[in-house]
């Protein structure tokens, strides 16, 4: 009966007619997409409009579209970001990565031992709220200033909040579950692999789905801090070189393709959960 | 609303051109010596390239002893930069009368069309300057190749142009991002670091580390430091203003070069008060900078650029990849007649 009654559940959340959910979510990641570059825009237009600043610093976004697609040096104004986004993204995915796995592994640790969560959860927190200009000095003399450095300026950026939330999915499994797990006899791994886990995957992709924008500031931070390359150390430069046109550009390029990324991440996340929320229907 | 904005800028203009009329009389009773200060100028609003630490003493001195009033400005306001502050060009060319900024800076936003001018620079030399530890010193600037060299990303713009300028090989030079503070110099995890000879020299020899500095002026970048500049508007319309604000800071660094004890005292103890300074290592700061001003000469006409001066800048910056002419980045006109109205401002 139980597994009559989940059936029907699918059926009617997940498909009433029509295209399946997968194509629905493509469809409203687009919608939402494009929401919110017009918000953006209309935002940005009127709060230039504002404010006083100087049109030669303020740039509009005509002024960013005339830069990367009309004038004359669009073309090769267009390869300079890209090639620095490239290094960027790199530098990004890196702490992206050594970040969500270091937090995969560290909430697992705190999931088996309560111990060890209250003796490092606390400590891992507070690290967190020193701001990372402070201690990237200090992690430059430990850590250099090459792809190790960086990777950990990104990762101690994305752990904490990761690691956090990832926790919390693992911890936030009804009762009721693992106590019938146990009760029919299952060790506690079986229950963790079998109950814990899966309950815990939406939270996780959460987890990470948050984790690209943070993995995308640490990557920042990195090359402002450590490198000096980038798309990050470019910023910085053009601050102070008076390429106002160009740093606006580069804030618009990075901002799409990180909503891109994070979209692409929650299509993932709706297609994972769709299929992992069954089961507790 | 930008429209309204040029409007109102326009109307502003207008009325501080009809005020101009009045400079030359303004500009006759403060010479005649009564100081009967009129207040036709408004305020000389300026925004500085930095925090309010020693590099401005010369600005703190023509406004605590008056010279702004003394030039027709009903007062001034010393608008403070640092870190987070926005671009001096653009307070420039909305908010402030005049600022102070770098060559290669100015030069980039003028190649791009901004109406700004160079009228003077407070330093002969700039001063920035390659830091080494004196266990492993950089002298000579084939010296710097294979080092890493740390740079704050405000100053990599003139870094750039430097090694541009002086032909040196960029593939054997690592230029790494330091903001601020230099310490990894001290630990060896940077050879060099791009600081300023009137700064970050002086704080860590003040700790007691020997510091060894080659100042790129030294070592042929001629460039001028901390330019005032102001808008073209201005100095169309209000040549009167631009004139009676160089007249007030000549006068301001004539007194720190006088007495950089005074200087050094302001600084600490009122218009630097809240950053904590040392009055000790604030001194040591203002003599190493009053060298800067001075070009070693007699008769000198500090913050008067030469047209040599500006030649050689232009070329300097072209080195850079950028082309500005001469006369498109300076206009010394104004000052040139203030010193010919005031002939007693000239150095012994």
């Amino acid at each position: 009966m139980g597994n009559q009654h989940l059936g029907a559940g699918v059926t009617s959340v997940g498909t009433p007619s029509g295209p399946p959910a997968i194509v629905r979510a493509a469809l409203r990641t687009t919608g939402t997409l494009a929401g919110a570059v017009a918000a953006i825009l209309i935002v940005w237009s009127l709060a230039l409009r504002v404010v006083n600043v100087s049109p030669y610093v303020a740039k509009t976004p005509l002024d960013v579209g005339r830069y990367l697609f009309v004038g004359q040096a669009a073309g090769s104004n267009r390869a300079d970001i890209v090639a620095n986004l490239v290094l960027t993204l790199g530098d990004a995915s890196l702490g992206y990565a050594v970040g969500l796995l270091m937090a995969a592994f560290i909430s697992l640790l705190f999931y088996f031992s309560r111990t060890t969560e209250r003796m490092f959860a606390p400590t891992f927190t507070a690290l967190h709220a020193i701001p990372m200009v402070t201690v990237a000095p200090i992690l430059c003399l430990i850590f250099g200033r090459g792809t190790v450095g960086t990777a950990v300026i990104g990762a101690a950026i994305v752990f904490v909040p990761a690691m956090l939330t990832m926790l919390q999915g693992l911890r936030a499994v009804p009762r009721t579950d693992l106590d019938m797990c146990q009760a029919f006899g299952g060790s506690a791994w079986s229950c963790f692999a079998k109950v814990a886990l899966p309950h815990a995957v939406p939270t996780w992709f959460s987890a990470a789905r948050v984790a690209v924008t943070t993995a995308t500031v640490g990557a920042l931070l990195a090359e402002w801090l450590a490198t000096g390359a980038g798309l990050g150390g470019q910023m910085l430069r053009d601050a102070n070189q008076f390429q106002f046109a160009r740093l606006w550009s580069s804030v618009v390029v990075l901002t799409v393709v990180c909503v891109a990324i994070y979209q692409l991440v929650s299509l993932v996340e709706t297609a994972v959960g769709s299929r992992m929320s069954a089961t507790r229907r | 609303m930008t429209a309204i904005d040029r409007r109102k800028f326009l109307t502003g203009s207008l009325i501080v051109g009809g005020l101009a009329v009045a400079g030359p009389s303004v500009l006759a009773a403060c010479a005649s010596g009564a100081g009967s200060s009129t207040s036709g100028l408004g305020v000389a609003s300026q925004r500085l390239a930095w925090i309010k630490n020693s590099e401005f003493a010369g600005s703190y001195l023509a406004d605590k002893n008056g010279y702004y009033r003394d030039a027709g400005f009903s007062g001034s306001d010393l608008i403070s930069g640092g870190p987070t502050a926005p671009p001096i060009e653009s307070d420039v060319l909305t908010r402030t009368f005049a600022g102070v900024s770098q060559v290669p800076i100015v030069a980039s936003a003028v190649a791009q069309g901004a109406p700004l001018k160079i009228i003077g620079a407070v330093t002969q030399r700039y001063a920035g300057c390659v830091m080494s530890m004196g266990s492993k010193p950089i002298t000579k600037p084939e010296d710097l190749y294979g080092k890493t060299i740390g740079c704050a990303s405000s100053s990599e713009p003139v870094w750039r142009n430097f090694i541009a300028a002086l032909k040196l090989d960029s593939s054997r030079i690592k230029t790494v991002p330091v903001q601020g503070d230099p310490i990894g110099m001290t630990t060896g995890e940077i050879d060099g670091y791009l600081g300023f000879v009137n700064a970050q020299v002086v704080q860590l020899r003040a700790k007691g580390f020997d510091i060894r500095s080659m100042l790129l002026a030294d070592v042929g970048f001629p460039l001028v430091g901390q330019t005032y500049i102001t808008t073209q508007d201005n100095i169309d319309t209000n040549r009167a203003k631009v004139k009676a604000f160089l007249l007030a800071e000549i006068r301001g660094w004539k007194d720190a070069l006088a007495d950089p004890g005074k200087a050094a005292d302001v600084t600490v103890n009122e218009y630097g008060k809240d950053l904590g300074l040392e009055y000790k290592e604030t001194l040591q700061e203002c003599v190493v900078f009053n060298d800067l001003i001075r070009n070693g000469k007699p008769k000198q006409q500090i913050i008067a650029v030469s047209d040599e001066q500006a030649a050689a800048n232009v070329a300097l910056i072209a080195t850079g990849g950028l082309t500005v002419s001469a006369d498109k980045l300076f206009d010394l006109g104004p000052i040139r007649e203030v010193f010919r109205e005031h002939p007693d401002l000239t150095l012994a």
